[in-house]
């Protein structure tokens, strides 16, 4: 009954067109992430959901409450949505405490005092900030205003959560143990949520799907593994994951194999785009997926290491194969004896 | 649900834009007529416009304005850039408790100050018979075309302080430091570095003092009266009497006049302040900033910021103590032997004064509140809110920049002549009120403005979807956000408003009395004693606000 339709968005911002026809649905308790770059629009799609902008064109429903319809002129304000938003600075009232702010929506909402103190309080302790309730934001730490931020949000238990980059103001560390906590408590709450981020980690984790935003469109939309080891255009392929760029000229197509070549080699992979013999194309290779070899094999070609820089857990080399630079993971240090450089034909992208 | 029209919000926009034009434009059209508007053989003619312009003290007048407003911005911008660099970005001894000194006179009315400056440095005033008796003679005529421009010159110093020295602090120190490293000396910093980075501010403090020299009145009037010297205002004040009857086309000729320099002058202004934005963002990291050594010239630098103040604020005010405290002065009296509070007991003797002193006090406390509130619901009306309206509500805000508090003051005198059913409120304070705030509306938009800017759009939108609607979100979040911004804006517009002198003259009537509206028409009438009892009771109100200011830590700069 609450599932979210967006359909043919347009957003024009400052004479820029930021959102050029972006459709897509939100099943109930499924949780979405709109990832892509910075500029992709992504955050402006979340505020037209939220209703803190509104389209140029487009048609927004929530179960059966129409939120927004060009065509008819159809506009519920953000206050009359009963959604929940955490931003990304979260957004907690400096002059309120804990508590306050996460009352707020339910003192709106006109629910009697004591069942608000029940319900601020269970969510508190939901949280694992039990005990701060009468603390002010400053005297939180980074991680505990994010929860406080998520649980003003999800208090009313509004239909539909949004998520403005909840993670980016958080460390790398706990930035990793937040993203388990919020996946853990979306799950147990049980509500759709929305989820805009630029970190394709952070969408994978979190998300069912994800729609990977690009220049205003849905550049591809799927689930985690789908985005990450099936991408449909160069640019999905090259947003995520660390990745390896061979150009060439196409030599042959055989069904969705094509052999991709240069001066120097020939490499054959997935044909990816529309693609002739004798077109110009890339040909692209996650670096997990590239290896290195110190024997020679079908799928490989001889390589000259430039560098090598030691990580801690593996060795990334630079090498230079035919011309052009990859890079590709060994656990070892480099020695003095010719290497080449493997790339298997089931993950080698051709574009 | 249709997308709503924000009503309140253009209600706002409505009311503001009448109060704001109405006044603009009775100046205007009673400027078109040969007689005064109420008069029903009035007719459209341009014959007002001839006269005036035809008129040799006009023309004696214009030039007078030009010599001083030039003479003054000569004087303050260099002394005024050059204070505010000494103060932000140098070792100079007592910087801290210097800033807020600074800036006193602003916030003294101009008719004291100038009141001050005859009673202490005038033919017979305290320091010229001093310096007599020591010396055999006092070589200086107060009443002076060039006394009054140096005076208005060194009394506008602190307003080019105030926007240069916010530059200079928003300047980042790495700058600085580069050029220190790079082998340059504090001199040279401060000319080829630091100046130079802040030249839009300077440029914009030069084009606010040549402005406000055009629009002065107190200092015009006090100082340049007896030497038989007019400027603008003062030619208008004087048409009053001029010709037996009111003529009130010939003052609202020289008002469109002085509206017609200001506007161009005030258009200019944004222009700059524009690019001084520019300036400022391109500037290094403002954080910490290390003075710049002085070395021996900092007690140099020291002594002269103290002589400034002991002319501009030190020497009128004891004038105005002293003379507030003895019965007479002139030649051969001693000072100790006529001290007498006399004439405080004689300001509780009129009933007018006392209402006067009263109705100041009223005026600038509660008045003051609901300035301040009108000026945050404008705030508030074009908080967030992008568009036409908005737009509207920017330029109506400069409207009252270009008419000086005098004309302001006149134009609401016949806006409630002219529409009847406000003639009753004329000879009440809330004419007195409406045309304050109208003439101090761009200044506390400004305080108001910067206030808002501190609140993130997030936690207001936080608020809205979390259920709050837009009145809520005003009341819950942003103005509980800003209620320091409003205090700290109640005790400015505190201050402005007992400062204030030349809004009230025209408006001065039984009820309507109020501190500096009745120093200036007591001062055509000589009643010296009254003039420096109510200058005390002016300076001490000025000096409650500024302490309080001072205490809850508001920035005077707005």
């Amino acid at each position: 009954m609450d599932k979210l339709l967006v359909a043919n968005i347009h957003k024009t911002l400052g004479g820029t067109p930021v959102l050029k026809g972006v459709s897509f649905e939100l099943q109930r308790g499924e949780v979405v992430a709109l990832l892509g770059p910075s500029g992709s629009g992504k955050t402006t799609l979340l505020r037209l959901l939220a209703g803190l902008d509104h389209p140029d064109i487009g048609r927004i429903v929530l179960g059966d409450k129409l939120f927004f319809d060009s065509q008819n002129g159809t506009e519920v304000p953000a206050e009359k949505r009963n959604l929940g938003l955490v931003f990304q600075s979260y957004a907690l009232w400096p002059h309120r405490s804990v508590f306050d702010n996460i009352a707020y929506g339910l003192r709106l909402r006109r629910i009697p005092a004591g069942e608000i103190r029940e319900r601020v309080l269970a969510v508190l302790q939901q949280i694992g900030l039990e005990g701060l309730a009468e603390r002010y934001p400053h005297q939180l730490s980074g991680g505990q205003q994010q929860r406080v931020a998520l649980a003003r949000a999800i208090v009313y238990k509004p239909p539909l959560l949004l998520l403005d980059e909840p993670l980016s103001n958080l460390d790398a560390k706990l930035r990793e143990e937040a993203r388990v906590w919020l996946r853990e408590i979306i799950e147990k709450l049980g509500i759709s949520a929305v989820c805009v981020t630029h970190d394709q980690v952070e969408a994978l984790a979190i998300a069912d799907r994800v729609l990977l935003l690009e220049k205003g469109r849905i550049e591809q939309e799927g689930s985690p593994e789908e985005i990450y080891e099936n991408p449909r255009t160069i640019f999905a392929a090259e947003f995520m994951g660390s990745n390896n760029r061979l150009t060439g000229k196409v030599t042959e197509v055989k069904g969705t194999m094509a052999r991709i070549a240069n001066a120097d080699w020939t490499l054959s992979g997935q044909l990816r785009s529309e693609r002739r013999a004798g077109d110009a194309a890339s040909a692209v290779i996650r670096i997990e997926k590239t290896r290195l070899r110190d024997t020679a094999t079908e799928s490989s070609l001889p390589a000259k290491v430039v560098t090598a820089l030691y990580l801690g857990e593996r060795w990334d080399y630079l090498v230079e194969v035919g011309g052009q630079r990859v890079r590709v993971w060994a656990p070892g240090a480099p020695e003095q004896k010719p290497y080449w450089v493997e790339f298997p034909p089931e993950s080698l992208w051709i574009f | 649900m249709r997308r709503t029209t924000p009503w309140l919000r253009i209600a706002v926009v409505l009311i503001t834009g009448c109060a704001v034009l109405l006044p603009l434009a009775i100046v205007f059209y009673q400027s078109l007529l040969d007689a005064p508007f109420f008069q029903p053989s009035a007719k459209p003619s341009l014959a007002a416009f001839r006269f005036v312009l035809a008129d040799a003290d006009f023309h004696r007048a214009f030039l007078t304005t030009a010599i001083v407003a030039c003479g003054m911005t000569i004087l303050a911008v260099p002394l005024g850039s050059a204070l505010a660099f000494l103060l932000v970005r140098t070792d100079l001894p007592g910087r801290k408790w210097l800033e807020p000194v600074v800036l006193i006179p602003i916030f003294l009315s101009p008719v004291v100050l100038a009141f001050g400056y005859v009673v202490a440095a005038g033919p017979v005033g305290f320091f010229t018979l001093w310096t007599k008796q020591a010396l055999g003679g006092a070589p200086w005529n107060i009443y002076s075309l060039g006394s009054l421009t140096v005076i208005a010159g060194l009394t506008h110093i602190p307003y080019v302080f105030l926007y240069t020295s916010s530059a200079l602090r928003a300047l980042g120190a790495d700058l600085e430091e580069a050029a220190s490293v790079a082998g340059a000396g504090t001199a040279r910093i401060a000319f080829t570095i630091s100046l130079p980075m802040v030249r839009p501010a300077i440029l914009y403090s030069a084009v606010l003092v040549f402005f406000l020299g055009f629009e002065i009145f107190g200092l015009a009037l006090v100082l340049g009266d007896p030497g038989g010297l007019l400027v603008l205002s003062t030619y208008l004040y004087k048409l009053t009497n001029r010709l037996g009857v009111p003529s009130y086309q010939l003052m609202a000729v020289v008002a469109v006049v002085i509206i017609a320099i200001a506007f161009p002058l005030i258009y200019l202004q944004r222009r700059l302040l524009g690019v001084s934005r520019h300036f400022v963002t391109v500037a290094g990291k403002g954080l910490s900033q290390r003075p710049l050594r002085l070395g021996p010239w900092r007690w140099l630098a020291f002594g002269g910021v103290l002589v400034w103040l002991a002319g501009t604020v030190l020497l009128p005010l004891s004038g105005v103590f002293m003379r507030a405290f003895v019965s007479a002065w002139g030649e051969g009296v001693r000072l100790f032997d006529v001290l007498t509070l006399d004439n405080f007991r004689e300001l509780a003797d009129y009933p007018n004064l006392v209402r006067g002193v009263l109705n100041t006090l009223g005026l600038a406390v509660f008045g003051g509140a609901l300035a301040v509130a009108w000026y945050a619901a404008i705030g508030l009306a074009t908080h967030r809110w992008q568009g036409l309206w908005t737009k509207v509500m920017d330029y109506l805000v400069m409207v009252p920049r270009g008419m000086p508090g005098l004309i302001a003051g006149l134009a609401f005198l016949w806006v409630f002549l002219f529409i009847k059913p406000l003639a009753p409120l004329r000879s009440t304070l809330f004419s007195v009120w409406l045309a304050y705030s109208v003439v101090w509306l761009a200044y506390g938009m400004r305080l108001i403005s910067s206030a808002l800017l501190q609140v993130g759009p997030e936690l207001e939108e936080a608020a809205a979807v979390a259920g709050a609607s837009a009145g809520r979100v005003n009341r819950d979040v942003t103005l509980p956000l800003i209620r320091f911004g409003l205090v700290g804006s109640w005790l400015l517009v505190f201050m402005i408003f007992v400062r204030e002198y030349s809004t009230g003259v025209y408006l001065l009537g039984p009820g309507t009395e109020m501190i500096g509206s009745l120093i200036v028409s007591l001062w055509a009438t000589g009643a010296i004693d009254i003039v420096a009892a109510l200058s005390v009771v002016n300076v001490l109100l000025v000096a409650v606000g500024l302490g309080a200011a001072l205490r809850l830590g508001v920035r005077l700069h707005g």
